[in-house]
């Protein structure tokens, strides 16, 4: 009698399990593709990256960053004055991306998957290339938990607004009003935030590199066990025969330490180094002290385009 | 050790196997080291103050009740309680009263300089003051004979599933089911513990993590948002600590049955309260009939004049806010709900003479409690009295800001599971209690996999676990 009841009892957590994973299995096409994390512009990155794999031939520069690089630099500009064909280079960066986040998406996504010729890596400030606190990553492919729509859409179901999108999905009866794709509609077709940038000029002063840049004298010492996130996108681009070149923004105000230690990092890791901070550094090309404006971000990709080619596979 | 975290189910699998694969002596002090060690994974320093009080309270309690003479008895209890409420004091409110000194000094202009001071505050120190303390007054009332056994009476007051943040047990009630346990588990008992459990993982998980982001983005910075966004966040925090307290109260009453003790209810659905009063006996109920035992009732309770009523309403509220921490804001909270309280027994007179419209009372009462509810959880949520005051009136004057519609679609989705869950409880609790097990298992089933599908990996820690 009591197996018996134990057994109605398992039986019934085993049918809510497929009853749920029914429902996700049945509601799945009116979400879009499932979010590999709880940050959609990931998801809206690759969304627009499978698009411009189909749109144009694979990519020569893949652009990472954070919100400095998304905003900051224009493929379209960069291409046109770097001699190259529209579509040969892509800007991968996402908001408030650090090394880690960098690494998980270049090494499951963009190494992998779009193998471009060179992947530029622009760091904003010396923190978001040191990390002290490692963290493995983790490979949803490996995962058998990836099996289940449950597991796969777990970040779509948490996102508030998944509710938003089923409501519009059934007012415009298109699915193509998914969260990821509402995210990627932000973007142009080279990965470009089409929103972000404005004519706005920032009232400080700032400092003119072209004037004020000298040549870095100082040795910085590089903490090695602080970079095995950079070691790992070094190494898995080498295996892939991508080349690998990091890099500085520019930034509002001059700081020696932040160019100095990145150059003595790309350095000590063997790969290529542009200094993009001396390309602008005068407020009236900032929109809010930290985000380049559009006459900002002309001058950026012109100084990228000019210089890449240099240190470019 | 957090209750949602996978190492309190090991410890809690851990210790559930022992306890019922040994025999019955055995199983008071597995709860005793079980306990402590629940508490050193917190902070070790800390099990050697718990184990200090508890000798103390125990030896003190037990002479207090072999001494013949009302004046020592009672010098007895005033020294039993002075222990107590000083160790409170000393961790909790010391920091709170030097900065009030240095104020008060200020005031009249004088510069006052005094050493500051950074306590941590042991977890639940201040439920288990209060657990002891009733335990030592009704001993001395002569309600109860103080316990002879020290394992039984320590392992009552650091009991762990109720420990971090109770429900606050009598004495009466907890020690018996401590000293003699449950000699074999009942499969009923277990599935209704695991369903309690199911419960609490999905109101702390479902509705009270998924709110926190949000909750603690807009109120942490109110000044970036629009008074919209204040406002629906506010709500978010009545749900959320809603859902966090009761989540961890249904967990905690779950272990505790599937150790075969039973554990008081500390929720029932207050948000469907239509007055005040009523919010009180549905809110924190192992708080409040504390409070209402040993505070209001010796104080008088409603046995005196209605002016006497309404003072002692007043004085045991203020006291409550002053309980959950050292801060204006909770002092404030508690004086508000003294307030709202007082009021409405000022006017429970005025219901009785309206039962023609009852209806419409009802869904007045409702309107009303929630709203001076929520209005007081602004105080509570926002311990300086100038970052409430702020919110408040960023909200009255309607400032701009961001305001972000996922933010509205979040707080009405959790009040929709959160009100559906309540009344959910309140109207089919018995059917589901008598229904096939194979429903039951269906209903833990699917309240398990929703909590563990939206299971944020970040885990926030339970928000009374800090009083």
């Amino acid at each position: 009698m009591l197996k018996k009841r134990i057994s109605f009892f398992l039986i019934g957590i085993i049918s809510a399990l497929i009853l749920l994973e029914c429902s996700v299995r049945a509601t799945s096409p009116l979400l879009g593709p499932p979010l590999s994390a709880w940050n959609t512009m990931e998801d809206a990155k690759k969304l627009k990256f499978e698009e411009f794999k189909l749109k144009y031939h694979d990519p020569q520069y893949v652009f990472m960053g954070d919100s400095t690089t998304l905003i900051g630099f224009n493929p379209s500009v960069f291409d046109d004055k770097a001699g190259l064909p529209a579509g040969a280079s892509f800007n991968a960066a996402m908001n408030s991306s650090d090394v880690k986040t960098m690494r998980d998406f270049a090494r499951a996504y963009i190494i992998s998957e779009v193998k471009p010729r060179n992947l530029v890596l622009l760091f904003s400030n010396t923190s978001m290339i040191q990390v002290a606190n490692y963290k493995a990553q983790v490979s949803e492919k490996k995962n058998i938990l990836n099996s289940f729509y449950l597991y796969k859409y777990r970040n779509t179901v948490r996102d508030p607004m998944t509710l938003n999108t089923l409501v519009r999905v059934l007012r415009y009866r298109d699915s193509r009003q998914g969260i990821v794709y509402r995210w990627a509609d932000k973007l142009d077709d080279f990965g470009y935030s089409k929103y972000e940038t404005t004519n706005a000029t920032y009232s400080e002063f700032g400092w003119n590199p072209s004037r004020s840049s000298t040549p870095i004298s100082k040795k910085y010492i590089v903490d090695i066990s602080k970079l095995r996130y950079l070691v790992e996108i070094r190494d898995a681009t080498r295996k892939a025969g991508v080349n690998l070149i990091i890099g500085t923004v520019p930034l509002l105000a001059r700081n020696d330490e932040y160019r100095g230690l990145t150059q003595s990092i790309a350095r000590k890791l063997g790969v290529g180094f542009i200094q993009g901070n001396d390309a602008v550094g005068q407020g009236k090309y900032f929109q809010d002290g930290i985000h380049l404006n559009i006459e900002g971000v002309k001058i950026f990709s012109k100084f990228l385009a000019r210089e890449l080619p240099k240190v470019a596979g | 050790m957090n209750f949602i975290t996978p190492s309190f189910l090991v410890f809690a699998l851990f210790t559930l196997i022992i306890y019922w694969a040994l025999s019955d002596r055995f199983r008071t002090p597995i709860l005793l080291v079980s306990s402590y060690v629940f508490y050193a994974f917190w902070d070790w320093r800390f099990t050697f103050l718990l184990a200090l009080l508890t000798v103390s309270n125990f030896w003190l309690t037990s002479k207090l009740y072999t001494v013949e003479s009302k004046v020592r008895k009672k010098r007895i209890l005033i020294a039993c309680l002075s222990i107590n409420l000083l160790v409170l004091a000393m961790f909790k409110y010391l920091g709170f009263f030097r900065d009030g000194l240095v104020q008060l000094f200020d005031l009249f202009g004088m510069n006052f300089i005094l050493p500051t001071t950074s306590i941590l505050l042991p977890l639940g120190l201040s439920f288990f003051i209060f657990q002891t303390s009733s335990y030592i007054i009704d001993v001395f009332r002569g309600n109860l004979k103080p316990e002879k056994s020290f394992v039984s009476f320590a392992t009552f007051v650091v009991y762990f599933p109720h420990m971090a943040a109770g429900p606050i047990m009598p004495a009466k009630v907890l020690i018996p089911q401590i000293s003699s346990p449950k000699v074999k588990p009942d499969f009923n008992k277990a599935q209704s513990a695991i369903f309690l459990i199911a419960v609490g993982l999905f109101r702390k998980i479902v509705i009270a993590d998924t709110l926190a982001p949000m909750v603690n983005r807009i109120l942490d910075n109110p000044s970036n948002f629009d008074w919209k966004s204040l406002f629906l966040a506010s709500i978010g925090f009545g749900l959320q600590i809603y859902g966090d307290f009761a989540g961890y109260s249904s967990i905690a009453r779950g272990v505790s049955r599937l150790l075969g003790i039973e554990m008081m209810v500390n929720f029932r659905q207050p948000y469907l309260s239509t007055s005040i009063t009523d919010f009180w006996r549905r809110w924190h109920i192992s708080l409040s009939s504390w409070f209402r035992d040993y505070l209001y009732i010796p104080l008088g309770g409603n046995k005196k004049s209605k002016r006497r009523t309404y003072m002692n309403l007043l004085i045991v509220m203020t006291v409550a806010g002053l309980w959950h921490g050292a801060a204006l804001g909770f002092i404030f909270w508690g004086l508000l709900h003294g307030i709202f309280l007082a009021a409405d027994k000022l006017i429970s007179p005025l219901r009785v003479k309206t039962r023609y419209f009852k209806q419409g009372w009802l869904i007045f009462g409702w309107v009303l409690t929630q709203a001076s509810v929520l209005f007081a959880w602004v105080f509570f949520r926002n311990p300086q009295m100038s970052e409430a005051f702020h919110l408040l009136s960023s909200i009255a004057n309607r400032v701009t800001g961001t305001f972000e519609i996922s933010d509205a679609l979040l707080v009405a989705s959790a009040l929709v599971v959160s009100f559906t869950l309540d009344l959910a409880e309140k109207h089919f609790q018995p059917s589901i209690i008598k229904s096939h097990v194979f429903i039951k298992g269906l209903l833990v089933g699917g309240l398990l996999i929703i909590a563990l599908v939206l299971k944020s990996s970040t885990i926030v820690p339970f928000i009374y676990f800090r009083f």
